[in-house]
């Protein structure tokens, strides 16, 4: 069934996952053929929270294939500091561009500008939510770069319950047999109760505190920022920030093939040193963005109509 | 009991009515509840009856809520509603003086409004023309979720909402 919007993960085929890794990846070897795929179409930007990565690839992804971009990168100096709700803004949006992408703060605001809109809506990240299109960037390393994506296992690691992140990317998972997931993540900073609901019966997981415990087993690490913010005692968060710092020493003990990724940007939770070793996948997963947002805008500006 | 006394208590409830809904065992105290979720009040154009804390006929010292509303037939919508209100309630259907159907209410699987999503970063907590929609994950513990922003409430927080308690 074609779908319109791309609002969460947990709404996408695993052959609709497929079939966009596979353009991505001919995307990228053959750009050339794909340069006039959105001439004449305009990408609206909807962009209620910073955003760098996100923002520039979806423009980049737009400008290769012959579209154009508008938008804004904030709210600020826009109708919405004047009020505006974001009903309004999208049907605002709508009218001047063929498909949005929307990041913003507030939860569900994603799901309510699919409702409103007529034309596609991708979330770029909602609130701790979902980051969908950052998952699909994520597999399409992972695919990449392990030529699979069954039979994985994948610790994801850091902040796991407020990085949007970190939900998209379990669903994807979650959509492919045999992977498993240790979530590895101080007291405070665990997985959601809903997280784990949605994922019980699709994927086996488990619950780490300790990266060391489990880096001699996984194919993959995925590592997401502890923000101090998030500890309501400084002293907590001092306790565990070095727990989650990846440094060559801990790289040594990973198994062969091993890979490690960031959905950026990084503060110091990996050292420098690790940035050129070979499990060092975080700077291609972010180029890597560029071609999987391709793909989906290719999908839903030519291909969503034609099913 | 004298029978006096046992007459008077059957004329609070023999009120019959043409065409309209009975709602019966509804937990005591809870009939206004019930009147609120349906939007009604004094300006209502047909009779209520409403009788509050009155003894159940099977069991005396069980004591239930009743409310007879005439010229209405509750939407799917409006039972999904009262069914998380008042589970267990009995709805009836009256038509010509008849029971024309029964059913007990139960908690639903999906309803709209009638409580606030908790997350205070929801979409629905903002000003925007949406109404909250909940789905119904387990019924015992009871706990819903918000399908906008997908998160979990529980017993406590839904009891809070509904009866302030």
């Amino acid at each position: 069934m074609p779908i319109k919007h791309l609002i969460s993960v947990k709404d996408l085929s695993r052959e609709f996952l497929d079939s966009l890794f596979i353009t991505a990846k001919d995307m990228e070897e053959h750009p050339e053929k794909y340069s006039s795929n959105a001439r004449g179409k305009i990408l609206a930007t909807l962009f209620f929270e910073p955003s760098t990565r996100t923002r520039l690839s979806f423009e980049s992804a737009m400008f290769r294939l012959g579209g154009n971009v508008l938008g804004f990168s904030s709210p600020k100096g826009t109708s919405v500091e004047k009020g505006e709700s974001l009903a309004d803004t999208i049907r605002m949006a709508q009218a001047y561009a063929d498909i949005i992408v929307l990041r913003h703060y507030v939860e569900g605001s994603a799901r309510v500008a699919s409702m409103i809109s007529e034309v596609p809506v991708i979330s770029g990240g909602t609130g701790s939510q979902e980051h969908p299109t950052q998952a699909i960037l994520d597999l399409y390393t992972i695919w990449k770069s392990c030529g699979k994506l069954t039979g994985l296992k994948v610790a994801i690691v850091g902040d796991l319950r407020y990085g949007r992140t970190v939900p998209s990317l379990s669903f994807a998972l979650a959509k492919y047999p045999g992977n498993k997931i240790y979530f590895v993540a101080p007291k405070q900073l665990r997985v959601r109760k809903e997280v784990l609901h949605d994922l019980k019966g699709k994927i086996e997981y488990e619950e780490k505190e300790n990266l060391e415990e489990v880096i001699g087993e996984v194919d993959v690490a995925y590592i997401t920022r502890v923000q101090k913010e998030r500890f309501p005692d400084p002293q907590e968060y001092v306790k565990v920030k070095d727990t989650y710092i990846i440094t060559p020493e801990l790289i040594e003990k990973s198994k062969e093939d091993f890979i490690l990724l960031h959905p950026l940007p990084r503060v110091g939770e990996i050292t420098y040193e690790v940035d050129n070793m070979p499990q060092a996948k975080y700077f291609e997963q972010a180029k890597n963005g560029v071609y999987a947002r391709m793909a989906i805008l290719d999908y839903f500006l030519n291909k969503a109509n034609n099913e | 009991m004298s029978k006096k006394d046992n007459e008077h208590k059957k004329e609070l409830l023999v009120t019959k009515i043409k065409n309209g809904v009975v709602i019966d065992r509804i937990p005591p105290g809870r009939s206004l509840k019930v009147l609120s979720v349906l939007g009604i009040d004094d300006e209502y154009p047909a009779m209520v009856a409403l009788a509050i804390k009155v003894p159940s006929k099977k069991r005396e010292e069980k004591l239930k809520d009743v409310l007879k509303i005439a010229e209405i037939e509750l939407t799917e919508e409006e039972k999904n509603k009262l069914g998380l209100v008042i589970p267990g309630a009995t709805y009836n259907i009256i038509r010509d003086f008849e029971v024309y159907k029964k059913e007990e209410l139960r908690i639903p699987q999906h309803f709209k409004g009638i409580l606030k999503c908790q997350n205070p970063k929801c979409i629905t907590n903002f000003r925007e023309p949406i109404t909250p929609e909940y789905e119904v994950i387990s019924t015992d513990p009871l706990t819903i979720r918000c399908i906008y922003c997908e998160r979990f409430m529980g017993e406590e927080y839904i009891s809070q909402q509904l009866f302030g308690r």
